[in-house]
């Protein structure tokens, strides 16, 4: 499914350069649930940024599905983005001037498909036992209300790969199992999930890879 | 279910949404729109009233009792009443002046502001038979002449052809309106010069002010075309040397336009100069608050970028977003200007002391289109630098708090 070669970006600070990816290769299968950890600045959100093609890389390869994405048009990559993977940033990521259901559907939306899958996207929440927030606007919504949103947007295309950026960073114990729980179960699904975690918050019981990154390596 | 929400709807929400930011970028656009078509409206009335004048004041010269020669500058171009007189043998014996290819004589008399008459106008009486300078543009209203006794009125005197309108005590019948000139004439009254005497008459009759003896072959202006080639300058020495002892003045009204047109290119000059700066200021400080707004919103941006939305369709987001307000902005700004126009358009022209019209329907469209225009595009292109580079700083900015 996701198929990572020797992917290294380096930074500029100041007259010298880091590695904040050095030579880091992967491969995660369909139904394959992984969750890197590391410390701040290991690498870990340049890495998903690189595969799920916001950021290029200076050398190497990801393969999607068998096929290279790295080195793609900016349009070419975001089709991509938008069909194939669920993308969840660090951070609050609900769009403040649209509903939750709108959210929701906005990334088919994107590309002009009248059909935003509500249906689908009701049976989401309805799962998360978030169906009652479909019409209310963020503001309204707690910090992992918002999140079950991020979630089931990224859900919402059943995405071959779902990469989320420290989903759990600022949830409690009871919330970020949730969302962990979330992402095994579209792992069951068939998709493969790439998770960064800063902690362990959310994981135990959860059956998953576990990865750790440091200096721009997976060690 | 949610309905579809395509770009235009998004960026719609955007702004609803965010109704202040939304209200005062608005707002800034319809002030521009205000003035731009404003100051544009008012450039052409001042051009159009010009024109109107030069097409109007056909003569070469105008011979005047010496110190009225301001008196029938105003008369003409503003509509001030006043009367003045050369007398009877003086404009018989100015006519034989060399240099004069053609002369007619008009007689003013300032109406009165007592029951005797019914407005306050200049009254003009010209003689039919010698006359070059009303006749040319009256016969466009009348093709038969003007019957005597009756009279033509300017169109900002209450009346119609038909009524009779009461002047020193006299009832006339008015043969014809005037379109608007945007000069003196608005104001002014014309009727033959027999007509006219008669009504000196009545005016002597009822002690009006600076009034002659006798009405009897009583002029106030000679107009006069000067021979072809014949020097301008010698005409008036003719004039002022053959007859300084009775004192009489030379007007030039070429001159009379070209001093009004001097001071109104100034005038156009300064304001056009004034709403170019006032444009250019508008777009800076619209692509500053674009800039400001763009940078924060940049997270937001960022999360579309996430979801798999191109730079390009950042961009567009961006853009409509501009165009919709500045197209509210536009639209209000420039329907509010349009009403004030039209309904105060003859109290700016009577505030201006200079020849003001409103132009043929089709330019003031043109200067209302064209006003709007402008505003409607300072949005899209104070927003072009945001919406170039939004791509860039929102992938950054979602990648940022990763990092």
């Amino acid at each position: 499914m996701l198929n990572v070669q020797n992917l290294t970006k380096r930074y500029k600070r100041g007259d010298s350069s880091f590695a904040a990816l050095d030579d880091v290769s992967l491969t995660l299968g369909g139904g394959e649930f992984a969750v890197i950890s590391g410390h701040s600045g290991s690498g870990k959100s340049t890495l998903l940024n690189i595969i799920a093609g916001l950021l290029p890389a200076d050398s190497g390869v990801v393969e999607l599905d068998g096929k290279v994405i790295t080195g793609l048009a900016d349009n070419e990559i975001s089709r991509i983005r938008n069909g194939q993977i669920g993308f969840i940033p660090q951070g609050h990521s609900v769009l403040a001037n649209l509903t939750v259901l709108e959210n929701i559907c906005l990334p088919r939306w994107l590309y002009g498909n009248a059909d935003g899958g509500g249906d689908y996207a009701l049976s989401l929440l309805d799962g998360m036992g978030a169906a009652n927030l479909a019409h209310q606007y963020p503001a309204q919504l707690s910090g992992g209300e918002l999140r079950r949103v991020s979630v089931a947007r990224a859900l919402l295309g059943k995405p071959k790969l779902i990469i989320a950026d420290e989903p759990t960073s600022d949830l409690d114990a009871g919330n970020a199992a949730a969302v962990m729980g979330l992402f095994a179960a579209a792992a069951k699904g068939g998709a493969a999930v790439l998770v960064v975690a800063h902690s362990e918050a959310g994981l135990d019981g959860v059956d998953c890879r576990r990865l750790q990154m440091s200096g721009g390596s997976l060690v | 279910m949610s309905k579809s929400l395509t770009l235009n709807k998004i960026a719609l929400r955007n702004i609803t949404r965010r109704y202040a930011r939304s209200l005062f970028l608005g707002g800034l656009v319809a002030l521009l729109a205000f003035v731009l078509t404003g100051g544009s409206l008012l450039v052409s009335s001042l051009r159009s009233g010009t024109e109107s004048m030069a097409a109007r004041l056909g003569a070469d010269a105008l011979i005047v009792p010496a110190g009225y020669e301001r008196s029938a500058e105003g008369a003409l171009l503003r509509g001030e009443p006043s009367s003045f007189y050369l007398e009877p043998d003086l404009a018989e014996r100015l006519s034989q002046v060399e240099g004069i290819a053609q002369v007619s004589p008009q007689l003013f008399i300032a109406s009165m502001n007592s029951e005797h008459c019914d407005a306050i106008v200049q009254f003009i009486g010209f003689d039919p038979d010698t006359d070059f300078v009303v006749k040319p543009w009256l016969s466009q209203l009348l093709s038969g002449g003007l019957p005597k006794g009756q009279i033509v009125i300017g169109s900002r005197i209450d009346g119609k052809p038909g009524q009779e309108l009461n002047f020193f005590g006299r009832k006339y019948t008015v043969a014809a309106k005037l379109e608007e000139t945007g000069m003196g004439f608005d104001t002014s009254v014309f009727t033959d010069l027999e007509t006219s005497r008669i009504a000196l008459a009545d005016y002597i009759s009822f002690g009006g002010e600076n009034a002659p003896p006798d009405a009897d072959g009583v002029a106030s202006v000679l107009t006069v075309n000067i021979r072809q080639g014949y020097d301008s300058n010698q005409f008036s020495r003719n004039v002022n040397y053959g007859f300084r002892k009775e004192g009489v003045g030379v007007v030039f009204p070429k001159t009379m336009i070209s001093n009004v047109s001097g001071n109104l290119a100034s005038l156009i000059g300064v304001t056009v100069a004034l709403m170019v700066l006032l444009w250019v200021l508008a777009a800076g400080v619209l692509t500053v608050l674009f800039s400001v707004t763009v940078n924060e919103r940049k997270r937001e941006f960022g999360v579309y970028r996430a979801l798999g939305a191109p730079q390009r369709y950042l961009s567009r987001l961006i853009l409509t977003e501009s165009l919709a307000v500045s197209a509210a902005g536009a639209v209000i700004g420039t329907a509010l200007i349009t009403l004030v126009y039209f309904l105060f358009s003859d109290l700016i022209g009577l505030s201006i002391d200079a020849p003001y019209l409103r132009p043929a329907g089709g330019v003031t469209a043109l200067v209302i289109t064209g006003g709007f225009a402008l505003s409607l595009v300072i949005g899209p292109l104070a927003a072009a630098y945001s919406a170039g580079k939004i791509g860039r700083i929102a992938t950054y900015a979602i990648m940022r708090e990763g990092e």
